[in-house]
């Protein structure tokens, strides 16, 4: 019967139910009479409206059982906006499940980097002394190459900032020798599948090349820092989340190879630094999902493609991890905090919302 | 709407709080009423009720003119909403609230022949047929029909078209109908008579 609830049906109801209350336009309430006198239904619609209508109208008022004027202008403190608890709980929840993706990404690396070092040691340090010395070596070349455009780069991140820019010939040439080397590095220290596919799946040749030869510049002072002081290691490293950053900013095919590119280096670091002190193996290894990950958002179109040996990218693309594996512990270390922070947000929303709801002004 | 209420207003910007609390006695039943029809928990509408005072008294400068009432009854009717959901949350809390909830059929003042058919359990009835419709249809007709609001003052209290307003009240209430007539041997005469009229309906 009136159960068929097309929309002619509820534009009935609706018509009907305001008309109860007279908010009905005057055209309104002439299409409702002409229903009305044509539609037995629509009678008793009208009658089942207007008795249940009445019955809540019918409802006593009730006696607020005191005042509700203030005696006091409520502290002002408490005037300050603040979020509901849903808001800060939701909030609180996102930044828990990115540290927990961290931490547990950063006990995954460390597991490998364990298991990395119990089997081979040996070759760990002679990677270290091998590879990474080696990788540093032409890295330096492509550096001096950049130099060349940019004299005074002291810092990895101008270079890599004009050679992107100007994607410089001289840049890629220089890239090229120290591509060789560093192959060496990566195959000792290639165990992460991911890096490998990223190499592989650099396309642009020029992009890949600006990359890795912003990249090395880094691999090459890192090396020498950490000949020299493991601390300076870790200043850099925080600059190189920068030239993370500035790289990721960069355009997206660009992103993607740079990204990918970036981060192989850090398996460069980690085995220099495995070699200095296990901590910072741990660190560093803590960091290389979050480049994964980076990785895996520049990347879009890019097709995920075989590891291949022979990609000549490929032992570029290890110098430049660097830059990212230093900003993994940082990443933790502020999402931990900002849990840390909503976490106190939310308790402080509860808190309000409970005093507000539940405590009176007796 | 009294003239001088913007008055009353500026006041309480100012931070006359006796001017405010002026605005409190004039509105506090009406909030009151609509928490408790809302909440369906008199004790819970105390609460609601304060805060909304409160609340009101803090933002009281965001208030751009309108209608004064509705602007209360709108904050009167968030929380209450918000305290409903909070409620269904921790059942235990509104185990406890339902068994201290009998107050819906004390009789208010001297019971007019109206009331007097409305007393008691019809009253508990009513007002369990209004806690079963759904939060945004159970606000509307808590507005329009317990509380006498126009269509216009819903739509702000609500902070939606005065089209939302109507198809809420239409869903509502036919939900509501529908109810009430699984309680028909408590409704008054009218509702036999649609009874008798809906035939072999039911």
């Amino acid at each position: 019967m009136v159960r068929l609830f097309g929309q002619a049906e509820q534009r009935r109801h609706e018509l009907l139910s305001a008309y109860v209350d007279g908010e009905v336009t005057a055209e309104e309430a002439r299409e409702v009479e002409d229903l009305l006198a044509s539609s037995e239904d629509a009678r008793r619609e009208l009658a089942e409206l207007r008795a249940t209508v009445d019955l809540v109208r019918g409802l006593p008022e009730l006696e607020p059982p005191r005042s509700f004027a203030l005696d006091a202008a409520p502290e002002k403190r408490w005037t300050l906006w603040w979020p509901s608890v849903r808001t800060t709980g939701l909030a609180t929840s996102v930044a828990a499940m990115l540290l927990v993706g961290l931490v547990a990404g950063d006990m995954l690396d460390v597991l490998e980097q364990a298991r990395f070092g119990a089997d081979e040691e040996a070759i760990q340090d002679s990677a270290f002394d091998d590879s990474a010395f080696a990788a540093a070596a032409p890295a330096q070349e492509a550096m001096a190459g950049v130099a060349m455009d940019v004299p005074a780069s002291p810092e990895p991140e101008v270079a890599l900032m004009k050679s992107v820019a100007s994607e410089d010939e001289t840049a890629q040439i220089a890239a090229a020798p120290a591509a060789a080397a560093p192959r060496m590095a990566k195959v000792e220290s290639s165990e992460e599948p991911v890096a490998a596919m990223q190499q592989a799946s650099t396309e642009e040749a020029a992009q890949a090349d600006q990359a890795e030869s912003d990249e090395e510049p880094e691999v090459a002072m890192q090396s020498v820092m950490s000949a020299d002081e493991p601390q300076a290691n870790e200043a850099e490293s925080s600059e190189e989340p920068v030239a993370a950053m500035q790289q990721a900013s960069m355009e997206e095919a660009a992103q993607a190879d740079q990204a990918e590119s970036a981060e192989e280096p850090q398996v460069a670091m980690q085995s220099v630094m495995s070699a200095d002190e296990p901590q910072a193996n741990e660190a560093e290894s803590s960091e290389e999902p979050v480049a994964a990950m980076q990785q895996a958002s520049t990347e879009g179109g890019h097709p995920i493609e075989g590891y291949d040996p022979g990609d000549e990218f490929y032992g570029i693309d290890e110098s430049d991890p660097d830059g990212i594996t230093l900003p993994l512990v940082e990443l933790q270390i502020a999402t931990a905090i900002v849990v840390a922070v909503l976490v106190g947000a939310t308790l402080v929303a509860v808190r309000r919302r409970r005093r507000s709801l539940f405590q009176r002004e007796e | 709407m009294q003239p001088d209420e913007p008055q009353l207003v500026d006041r309480s910007r100012d931070g006359d709080l006796s001017a405010f609390n002026a605005i409190v006695e004039r509105y506090q039943s009406q909030v009151y009423n609509v928490s408790a029809r809302i909440l369906g928990d008199r004790h819970l509408a105390e609460d609601v009720a304060q805060e909304t005072f409160i609340k009101a008294h803090r933002s009281i400068d965001g208030f751009r003119g309108g209608s004064l009432r509705a602007w209360l009854l709108r904050i009167a009717s968030n929380l209450s909403l918000d305290a409903t959901r909070s409620r269904k949350r921790r059942p235990a809390e509104s185990l406890e609230a339902a068994s201290e909830r009998p107050g819906f059929s004390v009789p208010s003042g001297a019971p007019g022949p109206e009331q007097e058919a409305l007393q008691g359990e019809l009253r508990e009835t009513i007002q369990d047929c209004i806690m079963s419709l759904p939060d945004d249809q159970r606000a509307v007709v808590v507005l329009v029909d317990v509380q006498g609001l126009t269509y216009d003052e819903a739509a702000e209290s609500i902070g939606s078209a005065v089209g939302t307003v109507k198809s809420r009240l239409a869903r509502g209430r036919r939900r509501l109908r529908d109810a009430l007539m699984e309680h028909r041997e408590l409704l008054p005469s009218q509702f036999r008579q649609i009874d008798r009229g809906r035939g072999n309906d039911g």
